[in-house]
């Protein structure tokens, strides 16, 4: 919708189904932020992947609270917070664990090109 | 942003932020005991360590230089105390608070616990994150500069002396240092956060903070360590806990003797010697949302058994953060700056430490925020007193 170019909190589980399936059906690269509210390193590199998301609205990035959705951060495995998984038709391509922003953006990079290519 | 305890696992101790991720920063901090001096931006795994300090990445900052009469590095209690006081003596501080450095967030070891109980002026207790959001609000309100960027590399071998973070450096007058410590822990399978983790949820780094809690109340707990802090983290704990267990991977304590003695002959206390832990596995009884046990494993005879315990504390030591001064403040011998008694001076004149990068005994929020006044109002001192010789300002 007009959420590109903006970090999509989902709350439900049901806004988690209907935005994953956008984000398969649109063939879009899609970022995972697995986040927890009382995570400190989370705060941090939050407003780094806003910033990453206004500027690529090619990909589409999720938000989700472990502690909201914990079915689906079980389903992903999550361990540490933050963990980005990085998801191309539903598929996980690559995961990035911890505030790592020298990772993050690169990652996210070279992911969204090869969705551009296909 | 105030948490709220939705959860039914009740207690507040559950929801502890410690929100390292096992894999990265964690054992970083715990098994090699090397914090590999992760002093860049990126967090724990360092990997541009300490090379050309000003010169490397940087899309976003040009390289600046800055002036200060007071530059203070770190982002805790410490640090933000004196930069409240430097700030409102006009001393106009420009403050590091670190991006991710040590693999903490900026406001320091606070912000991986949840709750804090004994931090004067909050008796119902405030989340670690919230009261470090209130001191940083404090320090900015009354003109402190911070900078969220951490310090690779700093020159104090002559004045003024230059810090210098990825895309900043700073020429200062005076430096106050209060980049913390942080509680080694082990990495074991359910010592990490998050689901299969049981950090912050029956496994802690510090008996003083969290020994308290109510899921510790009667139930078996258990203290990794065998040097005075593990004695008396267990001697502490025995107040709370039904017994208390202390496995260390030895046979003989490098306790003090006094120490050794006072542990050893508590009734409430029983050693495993030559152990070391293996896992730790939830309480099937709650849904394995908190620590229900430990599979301990003798490594003299390689025997593996289980020890049912709602509680262990890692009481192995603590890491200061003092590797980025690279030899240029006088540490003592397990890496905290030696300051002279009964003050915040290090061994150069004109550089201050505060904070538990400075303190191996207390180690408190409160000590660390008195330290921080001290180091401020010395700072002050020394600067009147240098300044009266040069007669020049700014």
């Amino acid at each position: 919708m007009a959420e590109e170019g903006q970090v999509i909190s989902c709350h439900t589980v049901d806004a988690w189904k209907l935005h994953m399936q956008n984000g398969n059906e649109s063939k879009k690269l899609v970022v995972v932020d697995f986040t927890a509210s009382w995570c400190g390193p989370c705060r941090t590199i939050a407003p780094i992947l806003a910033e990453i998301a206004k500027k690529m609205p090619e990909v589409t990035f999720l938000k989700v609270d472990v502690d909201e959705l914990t079915t689906v951060a079980e389903e992903y495995e999550v361990q540490a917070m933050p963990t980005f998984v990085f998801l191309k038709e539903g598929k996980v391509v690559d995961t990035v664990v911890g505030a790592k922003k020298d990772e993050l953006q690169p990652t996210i990079a070279k992911h969204a090109t090869a969705t551009a290519a296909a | 942003m105030s948490h709220s305890p939705r959860h039914r696992l009740l207690f507040s101790l559950i929801r502890k932020g410690r929100s390292f991720f096992r894999l990265a920063s964690t054992a970083v901090v715990a098994s090699a005991a090397a914090i590999a001096a992760p002093r860049v931006a990126s967090s724990a795994a360092a990997s541009s360590s300490l090379t050309s300090a000003s010169t490397t990445v940087s899309a976003m900052d040009d390289l600046q230089t800055l002036k200060t009469k007071l530059c203070i590095i770190g982002s805790g209690p410490a640090a933000h105390t004196a930069a409240i006081y430097a700030s409102r003596a006009e001393l106009k501080p420009i403050l590091f608070e670190g991006w991710m450095a040590n693999g903490i967030a900026p406001g320091g070891q606070l912000t991986t616990t949840s709750d804090v109980e004994n931090f004067p002026g909050f008796p119902d207790g405030i989340n670690g994150i919230d009261l470090m959001d209130r001191f940083r609000s404090q320090s900015h309100r009354f003109g402190t500069q911070i900078v969220t960027e951490t310090v690779n590399k700093v020159d104090f071998s002559t004045t003024p002396f230059k810090i210098f973070a990825d895309s900043k450096t700073v020429i200062a007058e005076s430096v106050i240092v209060a980049t913390g410590a942080v509680a080694k822990r082990l990495d074991f399978l359910g010592s990490g956060e998050g689901s299969g983790g049981f950090w912050n949820r029956g496994i802690s780094a510090c008996a003083v903070c969290d020994g308290a809690a109510p899921i510790f109340r009667n139930k078996p707990l258990a203290v990794i360590g065998g040097g005075d802090s593990a004695m008396e983290e267990a001697t502490f704990l025995t107040k709370y806990g039904s017994i208390v267990y202390i496995i260390h991977r030895r046979d003989t304590f490098r306790a003090s003797k006094i120490m050794q003695q006072r542990a050893l002959t508590n009734p409430k206390i029983q050693v495993l010697w030559n152990s070391v832990v293996l896992e730790a596995h939830g309480d099937k009884d709650n849904q394995n949302k908190l620590l229900g046990g430990l599979k301990v494993k003798n490594v003299v005879s390689g025997e593996v058994s289980d020890l049912k315990v709602s509680g262990l504390f890692f009481a192995i030591g603590h890491e200061p953060a003092t590797k980025f001064l690279d030899g240029q403040l006088e540490l003592d011998s397990e890496g905290y700056v030696v300051t002279q008694s009964g003050t915040t001076q290090t061994s150069v004149p004109g550089v201050f430490a505060a904070g538990d990068v400075q303190d191996k005994k207390y180690r408190q929020a409160v000590t660390a925020a008195g330290t921080g006044c001290m180091a401020a109002l010395e700072a002050e001192h020394y600067l009147q007193e240098i300044g009266s010789q040069e007669g020049k300002t700014d």
